[in-house]
Formats: C-alpha cells, sequence, structure tokens
C-alpha cells in the first residue's frame, strides 16, 4: 500500500515538474515576457516569475481528468 | 453519431464532465483576471479609474508580498527596504515583482481544480482556502530567499537557474496538495459506497 502511494506521488510530482521544465525553457517572464504588465515604465532588477502558462494547467488538468476516470473504473469494478 | 461515439471514446479515458468544468473556471479566471489587468491600466482602450484605485487587487497582492517579503528579509538579517510599486532593495540588489511573479495562474489553476471537483461545501472551502496561502507563503519565501541570493551574491547551481529551481520546489509542494487532495477525495467517495475508511 506505500508503496503504490510512493509511485502515486513520484507519478504526480514528475508530471508536473517534467511540465514545469518545459515552460522554463522559455525563461523568466516580467518585461517583455508573457503576460500583461500594466507599468509603462518596466521595472528592472531580479524578477521572479512564477507562472508557467495556461497551456501547462490545462496538460494538468486533462492528466488529473484522465485519473478520475481511471478511478471510477476501479470504483466500479469494485462494487 | 459518429460524434457521440468520438465523445464516448474520450469519456472512457479522461472524466469529461470534470474536465469541462475545469477549463471553464480555469479560462473564466485566467483571462478574467488579464482582462481585469487591462481594465485597471490607464493605457489601456477601457480604463476604470475607480477599479484601479480603490478595487486593484493586483496591486493589493503584490504588495502583501512585497511587505512580507520585507520582513522575512530583516527576519534573515537583510537590510532591505520596499520601492513602490514593485521593488524590494537591498544596499546591493533589488528583486521586482512584476505580474508575472505574482502566481496568479496558480491561483486560477488551484480555483478551478477545487471547485471543478464533486464535493462538500465546507471541504471544498478548506482545501481552496489551504492551498492558496500556501501558494502564497510559498511565493513569500521564494522571493525572500532570491533576494538573500542576489544580495549575498551566492554562487548558483551550476546546471539549474535560481528562478527554475524556486518554480521546480514551488510546483513540486502544490502537486503533492493535488495528490493529498485527490486521496481524501477518494477516501470520501469510498466513504460513500459504504466503505468506513474516510478520517479528516
Amino acid at each position: 500500500m506505500k508503496v503504490k502511494a510512493i509511485i502515486k506521488v513520484f507519478f504526480v510530482a514528475s508530471s508536473i515538474l517534467l511540465f514545469s521544465y518545459a515552460g522554463i525553457s522559455q525563461g523568466p517572464g516580467g518585461p517583455g515576457g508573457p503576460g500583461p504588465d500594466p507599468d509603462p515604465d518596466p521595472p528592472s532588477g531580479a524578477a521572479v516569475p512564477l507562472d508557467l502558462g495556461l497551456s501547462v494547467f490545462i496538460a494538468a488538468g486533462i492528466g488529473y481528468a484522465a485519473k478520475k476516470r481511471m478511478d471510477k473504473k476501479k470504483n466500479q469494478t469494485a462494487i | 453519431m459518429y460524434s457521440s461515439r468520438i465523445f464516448n471514446k474520450i469519456n472512457s479515458i479522461i472524466d469529461v464532465t470534470y474536465f469541462g468544468k475545469f477549463i471553464v473556471l480555469l479560462l473564466i479566471f485566467y483571462y478574467g483576471n488579464l482582462a481585469y489587468v487591462a481594465i485597471i491600466d490607464p493605457q489601456g482602450l477601457v480604463y476604470s479609474g475607480f477599479l484601479d484605485h480603490h478595487l486593484n487587487y493586483i496591486n493589493w497582492l503584490r504588495n502583501s508580498y512585497l511587505y512580507t517579503s520585507n520582513v522575512l528579509a530583516h527576519s534573515i538579517g537583510i537590510d532591505s527596504h520596499i520601492s513602490l510599486p514593485y521593488k524590494l532593495v537591498t544596499p546591493k540588489a533589488s528583486v521586482t515583482t512584476v505580474y508575472d511573479c505574482l502566481g496568479i495562474g496558480i491561483f486560477c489553476f488551484w480555483n478551478a481544480f477545487v471547485l471543478a471537483n464533486q464535493d462538500t461545501l465546507a471541504r471544498k472551502i478548506k482545501w481552496w482556502m489551504s492551498g492558496l496561502v500556501s501558494i502564497w507563503i510559498i511565493n513569500n519565501i521564494r522571493m525572500t530567499l532570491l533576494l538573500l541570493a542576489v544580495d549575498k551574491g551566492m554562487n548558483y547551481n551550476a546546471f539549474m537557474n535560481h528562478h527554475d529551481l524556486y518554480n521546480l520546489v514551488a510546483y513540486g509542494i502544490i502537486a503533492l496538495f493535488i495528490y493529498l487532495y485527490t486521496v481524501k477525495y477518494n477516501q470520501g467517495t469510498a466513504n460513500l459506497h459504504g466503505q468506513p475508511n474516510y478520517t479528516t
């Protein structure tokens, strides 16, 4: 049971990390990067972007929806 | 006929009902925020001075990061100060928080993720709030550590940019949250089917 839980954590975490690594290859955002910046005079300094973009979130949603379907199938066979 | 077959095929692979709700909510939150930024931008086509000056939650969030990170920075011995509207400054370096740094995309993702699930309202609120607060705390710690790194001129990891490292940690913690939510959710669902293993 513990092994299964560890595999699940590893799968979910590695999926997200894989997506995030694809996203970070685009480089940090901020001035000149993706997303709006209401400042007409873009600030300088070390920026700390966190968002990786909509596509990563959609991909994560598809992954989670697939997992939900698998869980439902498992539950149905168990009942 | 053919389309329904395609739908059934897709529905056998992913939970289409969940994904439909998730994607609609995600797009509403994500683009809703972008639209709001456009409305509070004085150079935008549809500018609202009232929203800009009185309901500018983007700035509220940015300021909450700046002030909290400033306190955290002082607590670890960094002589920092805030240079509104964007910067946390030390005598040697500065950290800038633009829109992409606020984590609004992740907030939107978490909102959509929790709201799209079928769950009790109380549990949804509990998980929703826990996720938002965690993302906010992670981002504050990240900004403080980055300020520490640039202020002390630390040598960065040769294999990975410091931005990327922080991103990986932050997304890893969010992945862990999703996993914990899934485990609790499945336990709750199993309990509905008469399997008494749900614990809170």
